[in-house]
């Protein structure tokens, strides 16, 4: 086991931005070890942590992989007050087998939680984990391709308007359709593109002053994008898994923001559907209700990018048995 | 688009049933639903529902507030599983209304057929989900495609 060195002040980090070396927190050696096995072979270095005391001492530019499920309820509650309460320090990535949804509120609330992936057991065997991870550590963050195989086919539309997104619905629900995706999942991918096109066409557009220009208008009014704001609006499948992309030149959108939603959604409560014109605020919360795989990549001021991914290898339980993950990634390299 | 739709049956004495089906989004208009004349109570069929999204899920709450505001009674029967997902995740979602039937959903992994099957949650009914059941199409098994444990918790 490698023993971390006391770290220096550092500044603050933001969820997701580069996190150079690698630890997994884990008091049962055993636990991980294929994990950790595997991590080592593909980026080098892993420490591995006994205690969340040692998470302390780590550089805030760090990764820590903590084994959620694995962890006493009191335990979780402290991970949540720790990583919780320090700003700026390292980045968490919780790693779960079940269903974690009933602590979703909590953790979304807390804005502890910008990445958890679904992990079975202790195999490496998740390409998934791996191409988070470099992510995390500052590798290139954009493109729905990493998540699959090369050679898989990525269909690409560009939507600019109200009626070219209603285009793009009946496209990939036909696409669906066609590959004998069963209806359930079929629906869940057409509300997972409705929800991001919406939110590329009426949330992310900013004027020059930065006020947004269509967030408030009501979502059955249609809006024509500026040329040169057109949304990328990419979807594949490798037999396994569907995957949606939609892509803005805005940057605009707020990690902060999308976990408050995710919070808010999750809680139930009274305030969760907003009921005025624009936005219902459900939007986050439809995408991950209905995904297998939510990512956020952000380049502030320049790009938003969210993937979705869906597990359609079977019927609709075995898509809800199946977990859901989630990341924000910041793109801190640009100027 | 998958635009949605409705018809209203009469029903004996004053009550009506509205059968709808499609998509609940933001262009769904259910004002006029909202205002049908009549004393009667209202039965929304809701077995063609496949997809609501998030400003629909707020134009069904609108809708369901404004028969709380005209103290009109009404019932949900044979709720698809998109509705019973905001059934289960949506808080309000059902407004002052009575759920008395949802659809279960079946998958067949051999010829990938699926089927609904209707669930009564009236006081008294069992609320046993046969877990399997076999394929009208292939012959094969059918499974219950959602959560068994989950499915109908809105109603408990």
């Amino acid at each position: 086991m490698s023993d971390p060195s006391t770290p220096p002040n550092q500044p603050a980090s933001e969820p997701g931005s580069r996190a150079r070396s690698v630890a997994f927190l884990s008091e049962d050696a055993e636990e991980l070890a294929e994990l950790v096995r595997g991590l080592r072979r593909a980026i080098g270095e892993v420490i591995v942590l006994q205690s969340l005391e040692q998470v302390g001492s780590l550089p805030p530019s760090s990764l820590v992989a903590v084994h959620y499920d694995a962890r006493a309820p009191t335990d979780r509650n402290r991970l949540v007050s720790d990583f919780g309460s320090t700003a700026g320090g390292p980045t968490l990535l919780l790693l779960s087998e079940k269903r974690a949804r009933h602590n979703f509120a909590q953790l979304f609330g807390s804005h502890v939680l910008t990445n958890m992936l679904v992990i079975n057991g202790n195999a490496f065997n998740d390409n998934d984990l791996l191409v988070t991870v470099r992510k995390l550590r500052g590798g290139d963050i954009f493109g729905i391709e990493k998540y699959f195989a090369p050679g898989v086919e990525t269909n690409r539309l560009r939507v600019s308007t109200t009626a070219e997104k209603n285009w793009a619905l009946g496209t990939i629900t036909e696409y669906a359709g066609v590959l004998g995706i069963p209806s359930r999942l079929r629906m869940l991918i057409r509300t997972v593109a409705d929800e991001y096109l919406t939110n590329a066409l009426y949330n992310a557009p900013v004027a020059a002053d930065g006020t947004r220009k269509y967030s408030a208008r009501p979502r059955n009014q249609p809006v024509a994008l500026e040329p040169g704001e057109t949304i990328d609006f990419r979807f594949c499948y490798d037999g396994q898994r569907f995957g949606i992309s939609a892509s803005d030149p805005f940057g605009s959108l707020e990690p902060v923001q999308v976990q408050d939603y995710l919070a808010k959604g999750f809680r139930a409560g009274e305030d969760q559907v907003s009921m005025g014109t624009g936005g219902a605020g459900l939007g986050f919360f439809q995408i991950l209700d209905s995904l297998s795989h939510f990512v956020i990549n952000l380049d502030r001021g320049r790009r938003t990018e969210m993937i979705g991914l869906v597990e359609v290898s079977g019927g609709y339980r075995n898509f809800a048995e199946a977990g859901k993950s989630f990341n924000i990634f910041v793109n801190q390299g640009t100027p | 688009m998958n635009n949605l739709e409705w018809k209203i049956e009469q029903l004996p004495g004053e009550a009506r049933l509205v059968v709808l089906s499609g998509a609940i989004t933001e262009d769904a208009d259910l004002r006029a639903l909202a205002s049908l004349d009549g004393a009667g109570a209202l039965s929304f069929d809701l077995a063609g529902v496949d997809q609501i999204n998030s400003c629909g899920v707020r134009e069904w709450i609108h809708f369901v507030r404004r028969l709380a505001e005209a103290d009109r009674s009404f019932e949900m029967v044979h709720c698809s599983p998109a509705i019973v997902r905001q059934l289960n995740t949506i808080a309000n979602f059902r407004g002052t209304g009575r759920v008395r039937s949802v659809m279960l959903p079946y998958y067949c992994a051999s010829c990938r057929g699926e089927v609904l099957r209707p669930m009564d949650l009236t006081p008294g009914a069992s609320r046993e989900i046969v877990d399997e059941l076999p394929c009208p199409t292939c012959g094969g098994t059918m499974e219950f495609d959602d959560m068994p444990s989950t499915y109908v918790s809105f109603s408990s």
